[in-house]
């Protein structure tokens, strides 16, 4: 039967090419004379009438590569002058293709024995990773319901906590109420003996009585010879009245008074190039407006101790406001928010370890969760120029062999369309930019391999790079047969 | 100097010839022209000279210059032939002298003011300076300024010429161009003059430009211009120069036929074209040789900033004629090693070895041929050509060896800017030797490029070819072997930090010539350089195949060139193809532009459309800059590599035809790509199309270059013609025609009255198909004949030379389809397994073959709608004399 096989068809497809007065294809597209079959002439669409020719674009050739492992290769490979089968059978036209089938076969059985080998030793260490991952999971998970109970007290004691803060506050709220409107009468106090002083003034200085004060009028008041040249001239008090020739009371003492009184209280006015020194009647103005500032502060923004002296210290003034208030703030409402605080930065910490955890928990890791065991570890290789380094499922980094900074290649993006890749490549992305290019990427592939290294790293494109590891992560068990190269059809 | 000549007004030229200096002698005229309106001008000598077939030369120099003129020195591929027939004079009068020459040339030479006209068959074709646009800077002393003049004794220098008026303008005798100065030692030189095709509306060439095929008129805008140039990221629908600059333009008219003029020069050019409507001063000037009172004419305003006034008059009839009269001036595209025609992987850059490895692999094993893999600048050892980086490149030999096992070759980039390293052999030698070129003042001109500072040999210096060719020897060039190929990039030059990204006008060359006298010559000479270099290191038995990215006049000679650095954008796919038009008109026909565009991303749709267009071009490039994602065609997913793959095959399905058309080419100088009106030249509504073209006479083409594009309007010429599709034999009649394109559509006719030789084997590269069949495509005209050839030979020695090739006349008529020699004693492997007639409108009754005794009835399969008959399997051999008859 085998004599009678039209080249290039396999033992499998013998019965389609039952010699005979006529072939039909394939596909059925045709029926032709049985000696148009292998005769160098495409007939069929499918190309089934050439098994052993080049002559249909669509067509393969079956070689038996005894020895070695079957193949089919495209019809444009027959008599191609390129040897594509071992046995040397696709190029029978120049015959220039020895034979090779046994060498090849027996390298290629030794390179599958070794690997075979290999793998098996990479499932045996695979199933040890899926065991130390199953550990690493499963202390995430005590650690997690740990976590979780660790939560739940602390959560208890922010809130007993908090409770416990807006008690205190309530109580300094009280006191601090007390003093704001104790501060408030004074400023009033203040104020009412400063308009009562103004009014005063003008009366005095309204000679006439007329309720309106005059330039000339003015300039009777020795005080106001500011360049003490014994004459208050017209300009010495312009600057005061802002060139009105006459002033009301209402407008004297809202306007003018605070431009007027320190002459009349020069102990307060600071010196030529002098600085305040501590001068507090000087600034009444100065204190009622910090207050003013400080009652529009919320109570939750004192509450939380987020105002601090910096806040209300205005330049050229003192803190002494500041401390002041702070004096009034009890020492159980100051120490309540301290331990508030305490506990939402514990609760927060907690909640952080369980986010850590969860990612991890909650990560594709592949089948039987193999790739736990690789969680955020890292492994580097190092060429030429750099140190290349992969923590599975977090980054990618390389960094000068000569010194200098790390730059990142990529962070922790997804597995790559891990139904057709059988869960072997990873996309790290979103890397440091390049520079003139595209934010740099990494591509990660693993093959089985006994420990989990890095094989090899790559820039086919710029900034795009390619990490090529081997793990025993995704080794398979080598089938039982080990042979998947040698099957035939005899 | 642009100024200078542009502010030139139309009319009546002060330039005179002197009657009485005019003297004919065999195919020569003599005469002393003048500028009759300047005081004290310097005579000119003006020589016309009639060459073989129909072509007149005009050369212009000073009688005694002060400083020679440079005549480019490689565009010529020799000395040109005179007409050994010479003048005859017609007449000769006082005003002037009526010629005529070849079989039915005429000149008349005009004296007052200077004129020129020739005619064929009766039509003036070329005036020149009927618009009296002529300028000639003639070499002057440099003015002293004001005070040294008065200090020179008895003040000569300044009476010994009266300068003209405008040289006095500031510019001429020095200028700066931004940061850069240029010295200008010599002054102004400019030479300029108008040419004027009567009755033509259309005018093609003076490549390149990123334009229209046919030349825009520039009067409102910037002329063209041609000074090579590195061109960053350059602009479509600009006059601007870019990387080559060839000075020939083709007029194509419906009245007067094709003519052609070559500006034979080399400084930097610029050219305005104009069209002159009716009644414009053409017509009235041109009339002394009657029956060709112009119509409509074109007009163009030539101007170069040194050199001779040096002008070629072609005066064709046929737009074929002009191919091979400016043939027979700047020679040819040399036939191309098969391996050339086929499809070029390359990338700035494949990274190393295993990249090269891998992509060589994975294009196999997604089915994509191809023929060659290209290694940018990052394989050398630090941009030191003739080198290889050690690390990524440890062992080239055995790289290559793996590629070129499965028939393929491949190519590195070579450039001509040499890094400035004493460590670095090229370097040593050229400084050693004084090899490079001189700045103003003598030194090594010293530029920056890719590997820095570096040194630019002068090829102008025949040592210096000589050591470059030398450098290519496989004992010289490590790691090189015979499959290794060559890439010659930025001989522009280009000088990143020279003006305009250029070398400086003022620097020295070998014969003491400024660079701006040879500045667009400069280019050529690389790749002239490096095919010797291939040549001899094979002992001058295997063809040469170079790239290049400048050119000029003559470059043709010496391989292909592309279309420079164009961008990933759709306006850069749809004007590659008035580049390569003009490229080709020009005679630079084995011309290509980068696949997908060389800076940016395209998207699979734009890659799929690039391949398509480009697999019917002549050369067939994939190229990308260093910062662009991959693009090799596997990486897009199966249906992106499958439309590659299907683009990919129509190419090698149609190398037959290719290969037969560049061999024709050589016979010829008839480009492979060509205008519609080559063929067409009585249909004036196809002389502005440029998009869509024919390749040979055979297939008309249309790429789809618009972004989702569903259809193409198709105008298919001739008014008898048949056209039909080659993937579906699917008729089309003369008219436009809205074809659809779906994505793995390339709208590709056949013309009816041709026979098409295609090897249909899908292999994995050009050197498979050698021993493959053919299949023979005959579509019938109305009167059922159709004619074609086949070439074939070795595909990659000179022997071809020697006659050892096949070269077939094929023809059907009188229901008999014949294979007879036109030359050639070679041999092939190559078979006919397919003949296939379309717009055959009977069913036959029987085909017969007959070769060397054998008659054989065939089966075949008749398609009635189709009109199309498919022969079984004649099974002759394709360099033998048969012959089938349908009954």
């Amino acid at each position: 039967a085998d004599l009678a096989l039209p080249r290039g068809v396999s033992m499998a497809k013998a019965s389609l090419y039952q010699a005979g007065d006529t072939f039909t294809c394939l596909d059925g597209s045709a029926t032709i004379q049985f000696q148009y079959v292998n005769d160098d002439y495409c007939d069929c669409e499918d190309g089934s009438d050439e098994p052993g020719t080049s002559a249909c674009a669509v067509g393969s050739f079956y070689c038996a590569n005894r020895g070695h492992a079957a193949a089919e290769v495209p019809s444009a490979w027959v008599n191609d002058g390129v040897c594509d089968c071992c046995d040397g059978s696709d190029e029978y036209a120049s015959g220039a293709c020895p034979n090779t089938c046994d060498e090849i076969g027996a390298a290629a059985r030794a390179r599958q024995q070794q690997i075979d080998e290999m793998r098996l030793r990479g499932y045996e260490v695979k199933l040890k990773l899926i065991e130390e991952g199953k550990e690493k999971l499963a202390e995430k998970q005590v650690r997690l319901a740990e976590l979780n109970r660790e939560k739940e007290v602390a959560e208890e004691m922010k809130n007993a906590r908090e409770a416990a803060k807006n008690e205190a506050e309530a109580q300094e709220r009280l006191l601090l109420d007390a003093w704001h409107e104790q501060r408030r009468q004074q400023e009033q106090e203040h104020e009412e003996a400063n308009r009562q002083l103004a009014e005063e003034t003008f009366t005095r200085l309204d000679v006439n009585s007329d309720g309106k004060l005059t330039t000339e009028e003015l300039q009777r008041e020795p005080k106001l010879d500011k360049d003490a040249d014994g004459v208050v001239s017209k300009d010495e008090v312009d600057s005061i009245t802002m060139n009105k020739d006459e002033l009301e009371m209402e407008e004297f003492v809202v306007s003018t008074w605070p431009l007027l009184k320190p002459f009349f209280h020069p102990l307060h006015v600071p010196e030529e190039g002098g600085q305040p020194t501590g001068a507090p009647a000087a600034a009444p103005d100065q204190q009622q407006q910090e207050v003013a500032e400080g009652e529009e502060l919320t109570e939750e923004e004192l509450a939380a101790g987020e105002v601090d002296a910096g806040d209300l210290v205005t330049p050229g003034a003192g803190t002494v406001q500041e401390l002041d208030r702070d004096e009034v703030r009890t020492a159980a409402a100051k120490q309540a928010r301290a331990e508030l605080q305490e506990a939402e930065q514990k609760l927060r910490d907690i909640e952080r370890e369980v986010g850590g955890v969860e990612s991890f928990t909650g990560l594709d890791l592949g089948p039987e969760k193999a790739f736990a065991a690789l969680y955020q570890q890292c492994f580097t290789l190092e060429n030429r120029e750099y140190e290349y380094k992969l923590c599975v499922f977090d980054k990618a980094t390389q960094k000068p062999r000569s010194g200098g900074v790390e730059t990142s290649l990529g962070k922790w993006d997804s597995w790559e369309r891990p139904e057709q890749t059988g869960y072997t490549q990873q996309l790290y992305n979103n890397g440091q930019q390049c520079w003139n290019g595209p934010k740099r990427s990494a591509h990660v592939t693993f093959a089985c391999g006994e420990e989990t290294r890095v094989l090899d790293v790559t820039e086919p494109a710029k900034c795009e790079y390619k990490f090529s590891l081997e793990t025993p992560a995704v080794c398979e068990r080598p089938s039982a047969e080990g042979e998947q190269l040698f099957h035939d059809e005899l | 100097m642009l100024r200078r000549n542009r502010a030139l007004t139309p009319g009546q030229s002060p330039y005179r010839v002197s009657p009485d200096s005019v003297a004919v002698s065999g195919a020569e005229v003599t005469a002393r022209l003048q500028d009759g309106a300047a005081a004290g001008a310097v005579p000119l000598r003006l020589t016309l000279t009639a060459l073989a077939d129909t072509t007149v030369r005009l050369f212009v120099v000073e009688e005694t210059p002060l400083r020679p003129r440079y005549s480019p020195q490689y565009a010529l591929e020799r000395p040109p032939t005179a007409d050994p027939a010479g003048f005859k004079v017609v007449s000769q009068t006082a005003e002037r002298l009526h010629l005529s020459f070849g079989t039915d040339g005429q000149l008349v030479l005009s004296y007052e003011p200077f004129q020129l006209e020739v005619a064929r068959a009766g039509t003036t074709v070329i005036t020149v300076n009927s618009a009296g646009l002529f300028n000639f800077e003639h070499y002057r002393p440099k003015p002293q300024p004001k005070e040294a003049a008065a200090e020179a004794e008895g003040g000569e220098a300044s009476d010994q010429e009266q300068p003209a008026a405008d040289s006095e303008q500031p510019g001429q005798w020095e200028e700066n161009f931004k940061t850069h100065r240029d010295s200008k030692p010599h002054g102004p030189s400019s030479v300029g003059v108008d040419v004027t095709f009567p009755g033509s509306a259309h005018v093609y060439g003076i490549p390149e430009h990123a334009d229209n095929f046919a030349l825009s008129d520039t009067k409102s805008g910037e002329p063209y211009r041609l000074y090579n140039l590195d061109v960053f990221e350059y602009e479509v629908g600009n006059p601007m120069a870019l990387y080559g600059s060839v000075p020939v333009v083709l007029s194509q008219s419906a009245t007067h036929g094709a003519a052609g003029v070559f500006w034979h020069n080399a400084a930097e050019t610029w050219v305005d074209v104009r069209s002159e409507p009716d009644s414009g001063l053409v017509s009235t000037v041109t009339s002394y040789l009657g029956g060709s009172r112009a119509q409509a004419s074109k007009h163009l305003h030539w101007i170069s900033e040194s050199g001779a006034l040096d002008v070629f008059l072609m005066l064709g009839p046929t737009a074929a004629d002009v191919m091979r009269q400016y043939k027979q001036l700047t020679g040819v595209t040399q036939l191309p090693p098969l391996f050339a025609l086929g499809y070029h992987q390359c990338r700035w850059n494949y990274n190393d070895q295993r990249d090269v490895a891998e992509v060589d692999s994975q294009l196999d094993r997604h089915d994509l041929p191809f023929d060659t893999i290209w290694l940018d600048i990052e394989h050398t050892d630090g941009k030191r050509y003739f080198t290889w980086d050690s690390h990524k490149f440890p062992s080239p030999e055995e790289m290559i060896r793996n590629v070129t096992s499965r028939g393929r070759k491949m190519v590195t980039i070579i450039d001509p800017h040499i890094k400035r390293d004493n460590g670095y052999f090229v370097h040593a030698d050229a400084t050693a030797n004084g090899y490079y070129v001189k700045d103003r003042d003598g030194n090594d001109f010293d530029g920056w490029c890719w590997p820095g500072s570096s040194g630019y040999l002068d090829f102008f210096n025949p040592a210096v070819q000589e050591y470059w060719a030398s450098r290519f020897q496989l004992d010289n060039y490590k790691g090189s072997t015979l499959d290794l190929y060559t890439w010659n990039d930025m001989n522009e030059p280009s000088v990143f930090n020279g003006p305009e990204v250029t070398m400086h006008k003022d620097a020295q060359h070998h014969g003491g010539w400024e660079h701006r006298d040879l500045h667009n010559e400069y280019g050529m000479l690389v790749p002239m350089a490096t095919a010797r270099g291939q040549v001899a290191r094979s002992g001058g038995t295997l063809r040469p195949f170079t790239l290049t990215r400048a050119a000029f006049a003559g470059s043709q000679r010496f391989g292909a060139k592309w279309t420079g650095d164009n961008t990933a954008q759709w306006s850069h796919l749809k004007h590659s193809l008035p580049m390569l038009l003009s490229s080709s008109v020009a005679g630079i026909s084995f011309i290509g532009a980068d696949i997908g565009g060389f800076f940016g991303d395209p998207d699979p749709q734009m890659l799929v459309r690039w391949y398509q267009a480009s697999a019917f071009q002549p050369f067939m490039r994939a190229h990308a800059h260093i910062d662009t994602r991959r693009r090799e065609p596997y990486l897009f997913g199966e249906e992106t590599t499958r439309l590659v793959r299907a683009a990919l095959r129509q190419r090698y399905r149609f190398l037959p035809l290719w290969y037969t058309l560049f061999y024709e080419n050589e016979l010829t100088g008839m480009p492979p790509m060509r205008p519609l009106f080559f063929s067409f030249p009585g249909d004036t509504s196809v002389y502005g199309t440029d998009d869509e073209y024919l390749i040979g006479e055979a297939l008309l083409v249309h790429p789809q270059t618009e972004q989702d594009g569903r259809s193409v309007s198709v105008y298919f010429p001739g008014a008898d013609t048949v056209w039909y599709d080659v993937d579906t034999a699917e008729r089309f009649v003369h008219g436009t025609s809205t074809v659809s394109t779906p994505l793995d559509k390339i709208p590709v006719y056949q013309r009816s009255g041709t026979i098409v030789p295609t090897k249909e084997r899908p292999r994995r590269a050009s050197a498979h198909q050698a021993s493959d069949p053919y299949t023979l495509t005959v579509a019938l005209d109305a009167a059922w004949t159709a004619t074609g050839t086949l070439y074939t030979d070795d595909g990659a020695s000179f022997s071809y030379k020697d006659g050892q090739h096949i070269y077939r006349r094929l023809s059907f008529e009188n229901n008999t389809l014949k294979s007879s020699a036109i030359s050639g004693s070679g041999e092939t492997a190559g078979w006919v397994e397919r003949v296939v007639v379309l717009g055959l409108d009977k069913v036959p009754k029987s085909v017969t073959v007959t070769s060397s005794g054998r008659e054989e009835n065939l089966d075949f399969k008749y398609d009635k709608d189709l009109l199309r008959l498919v022969i079984r399997k004649p099974a002759v051999n394709a360099g033998a004399d048969w012959s089938i008859v349908i009954a």
